[in-house]
Order: C-alpha cells, then structure tokens, then sequence
C-alpha cells in the first residue's frame, strides 16, 4: 500500500482533472484498463499534475507505474525530493 | 504587439490568423488579444448564408493562437523541430454568437505549466460580455512524429 496522503492527492487531481466519477475510482483500479478506460492524452494530464502537485518528472516511465493510484503513488514516493 | 510582431512568433496567416494585437502580455503568464471580426472572413459565406454566425471551433482557435504567444519563446517554443499542440479543450462554452462587426477581446491566463503540458483559462469577450469561456491543454510534439505514419 503507497502512501496515503500521496494517494489522495493524486485522486483529487484524477477527479478533478479528468473528471473521472470519486465513486467509481479505488486506489488499485486499473486507471488505462477496463476500470477507467483513460487513454494517451490523459497519461498526458497525469504526467503534468503528477509534476505540478509533487515537482516528480514521469516523462519517459515506465508504464507499469501508470496502473493505479497505487503505482502512481509510489513512484512519487521513491522519486520525491 | 503589433500584427508585424505577433507574424514573428506565430507561423498561422491569413485566412487562419486570428489574433490581430496583443494588449497585454505577460510569459507563460497570461495575455490578452484583439480580433475584429470582418464580414469578409471566408467561413461567412457558408457559416451561415442567411445569418453569418463566427463557427465556435475558430474561437477556440483564437484563444489557442493567444496561447501560443503566451508560452514563452525559450525552451521547447524556440526548438525548431518542435511543435505545440492543442491537445484538449475543457469546458468550452459559447454564450452567445459572434457576428460581423465584433471587436473580439481574448484574455487566456495559465493555470497549469509543466515540461509535459500547459493548462490555460481562456474567455472571449464583446463590449466587455462574455460571448465564450473554456479550458484548453496544450503539449509539445516533435514535427517529425506528425508525418512519421505516412506514406
């Protein structure tokens, strides 16, 4: 489990950013699946909110850490200054 | 900005340029813009024949073109094989038409800037009334990778 506090920053920014329902988004659902569906453009608007909110570069990473919130979250924790 | 200086930074002419002065300017800030409004412009004589009405896609032109200016020329906007593009429009809203014989005042402002992408706010007034309101995300491609799937 990532940190919670990063999780729900970033969820925040997810909700609001992409507009995807607060019900339907867990920390471990599949944000590029079946679950949510995202798709580049919004990989896009990850990277750059990920960048705003934490100042944490994921241009370039590798997709796996794009699954989940999970992922997201811990990638910003190793890679956090 | 004069038009002669907006054409130094902007590559869009004629019938696509859709800023004709900037008033106010501030890098990767925000700006605001002047378009006039001409019953010339070309899409009239389509858009409608009967009731010439400004298509909300080229409002969003505007405020795109204004963004562009507001990016600022270092960094990848000075990177000649780099290209900025329009990669989302948020929002837009068009509250009422824009006719032949409106001065348009465009006003956008950044609310996101990342090495990813940046975010603007961006309004299209008359006379001081908001006639469209939306968000637009923008991000820098390579001008090699537009082309790279053609034959």
């Amino acid at each position: 489990m990532a940190n919670e506090e990063i999780c729900v920053k970033i969820k925040e920014m997810l909700v609001e950013n992409l507009r995807i329902p607060e019900d339907e988004l867990e920390y471990d659902s599949e944000l590029f699946g079946d679950d949510i569906g995202l798709d580049s453009i919004d990989s896009i608007e990850i990277i750059a909110g990920i960048d705003n909110l934490f100042g944490v570069q994921m241009t370039g990473a590798a997709r796996e850490n794009f699954q989940s919130i999970n992922t997201l979250a811990k990638f910003v924790e190793e890679h956090k200054e | 900005m004069n038009l002669l200086e907006i054409n130094k930074r902007i590559k869009q002419r004629p019938p696509f340029q859709m800023i004709e002065r900037v008033t106010e300017l501030e890098p990767n800030v925000s700006a605001v813009g002047i378009k006039n409004v001409s019953v010339n412009e070309p899409y009239f004589v389509g858009h409608f024949p009967d009731a010439p009405i400004m298509p909300g896609v080229l409002l969003i032109e505007c405020a795109a073109q204004l963004c562009s200016l507001v990016i600022a020329p270092e960094g990848a906007a000075s990177d000649e094989s780099k290209l900025y593009v329009l990669l989302k429009v948020k929002d837009f809203k068009f509250l009422k038409p824009v006719v032949p014989g409106d001065t348009l005042e465009i006003s956008v402002s950044c609310v996101l800037m990342s090495e990813a992408a940046c975010e603007f706010d961006a309004k299209i007034c008359v006379g001081g009334n908001v006639r469209a309101k939306g968000r637009m995300l923008f991000t820098a491609i390579d001008k090699s990778s537009v082309y790279e799937n053609e034959d």
